[in-house]
């Protein structure tokens, strides 16, 4: 009796988004990916204890060896003026690079029209630029950037944006809507599709998953020193193209990986 | 994971999409949502199916995957907002205009159930599991389950009546 009522307020479903294979695929990536760092680890752990057996077996009085010294490559997000900023966000683009290319084996930069104003030349990744300090009532700064990205011929934006928080008690911008416009949070206060966890590297992230259409946008946010929020997003582009229409081409646990190499690469 | 049971996989899947689909819109009244609900459920299945597919039920295990991942996210308030991206125009999904009327109707009648209840009208009367594998899939009583259904039961009765 229940049942044709509630088949008609089904009514005629649209067609699908949910792409199995591709699913199944990403799953098979992460399957590999685990298995060879297990590998490593296993690798790691002989050699520490075989270390460690050494280390007993010598003599109280034999000197140890010096430690090598540890080269710190971290870099500060600066942009008291237009040369350190600049300097920031060449530094920046390194670590995003790096990032991604570790958390995402077989990325390439592409160069197609997609959803970026500004696409970058074929092979070249991302380019961060900063915003400076902003005068007045905007004193924000901010650096960001967009570059193409393709994953097994899925096509997406990738996006990195490092802006300061507000300080307490700064009013709500207002959006080019005439609606309040919340300032960009590490926690899921304004935000919807959100969900707050803790990163690879032990830091709070939140990620937030939206959608419109057949466009989706995932977006991981961390905390980095002074101040600053971390967001690398990624949305698919063109969803007429049936390689794109299911999803972006980075899933949130990769980015919340690339999140979490950029921010253990910036120091206060 | 071994071929034949990753055929497996793919042959159960497919053949259960439609229902899950429409399980998961009654849950959460919007398709965007309910394809993402199911996209997840496909994920957890993949990764455990080892031992989803030597289950006594196949389908209870797999509705309580989706129906718990819809119970989680709406735990955590999971709302869409509007957000901006550059072009490309949306191909907006139009229900016949006949149909809405009625779907709006009881539409509206099941959003006013709290989350659970809708879950357990769902599960008891559309996807007709019975009060035990019900209670199983949510992880509440049997009890639970009838009284949370009575009232949502009552309610969808005087609409079929009057339709």
């Amino acid at each position: 009796m229940m049942q044709p009522l509630f088949d008609e307020m089904i009514g005629t479903p649209p067609p699908s988004t949910v792409d199995v294979a591709a699913i199944v695929r990403r799953e098979q990536r992460g399957r590999s990916a685990r298995r060879a760092g297990y590998g490593l680890a296993a690798v790691v752990a002989v050699a520490v204890s075989a270390g460690t057996l050494t280390s007993v077996a010598r003599p109280d009085d034999e000197p140890r060896a010096a430690p090598s010294p540890v080269i710190d490559t971290r870099f500060q997000l600066i942009s008291t003026d237009k040369q350190t900023a600049e300097a920031s966000a060449r530094q920046l683009s390194k670590a995003l690079d790096h990032a991604v290319k570790k958390a995402v084996p077989g990325v390439t930069y592409p160069s197609f029209k997609g959803i970026t104003s500004n696409p970058t030349k074929e092979g070249r990744p991302l380019i961060v630029i900063s915003g400076g300090r902003g005068s007045g009532k905007d004193p924000v700064d901010w650096f960001g950037g967009t570059v193409n990205v393709e994953l097994d011929k899925r096509q997406g934006a990738l996006n990195l944006m490092a802006i300061s928080l507000p300080e307490p008690g700064t009013p709500d911008k207002v959006g080019p809507d005439g609606k309040p416009s919340p300032p960009m949070l590490v926690s899921c206060e304004h935000e919807t599709g959100c969900q707050e966890s803790t990163g690879p590297n032990g830091k709070k992230i939140v990620t937030i998953v939206t959608r419109r259409g057949n466009y989706q946008n995932r977006e991981v946010r961390t905390e980095i020193p002074s101040h600053r929020v971390l967001s690398v997003s990624v949305a698919n582009v063109d969803a007429t193209n049936p390689d794109n229409a299911a999803a972006p081409p980075l899933t949130t646990a990769q980015l919340a990986r690339i999140v979490g190499e950029v921010s253990g690469q910036i120091k206060a | 994971m071994r071929k034949t049971d990753e055929a497996d996989f793919h042959a159960y899947v497919s053949s259960r999409l439609d229902r899950w689909r429409r399980g998961a819109y009654l849950l959460c009244q919007d398709w965007h949502l309910a394809d993402d609900l199911v996209s997840i459920t496909v994920t957890r299945l993949y990764r455990s199916w080892a031992k989803a597919s030597r289950a006594d039920n196949r389908d209870a295990y797999a509705q309580k995957v989706l129906t718990r991942s819809w119970l989680t996210e709406r735990g955590r308030v999971w709302r869409r907002r509007e957000q901006i991206f550059a072009e490309p125009p949306e191909r907006a999904w139009t229900p016949p205009l006949e149909e809405v009327a009625d779907r709006e109707s009881l539409a509206a009648l099941l959003k006013s159930l709290g989350p659970r209840q809708r879950a357990v009208v769902v599960l008891r009367f559309y996807l007709d599991y019975s009060v035990e594998e019900t209670a199983a899939i949510l992880k509440v009583s049997p009890g639970t389950v009838k009284s949370q259904s009575a009232r949502g039961l009552e309610t969808l009765r005087a609409a079929a009546l009057l339709s």
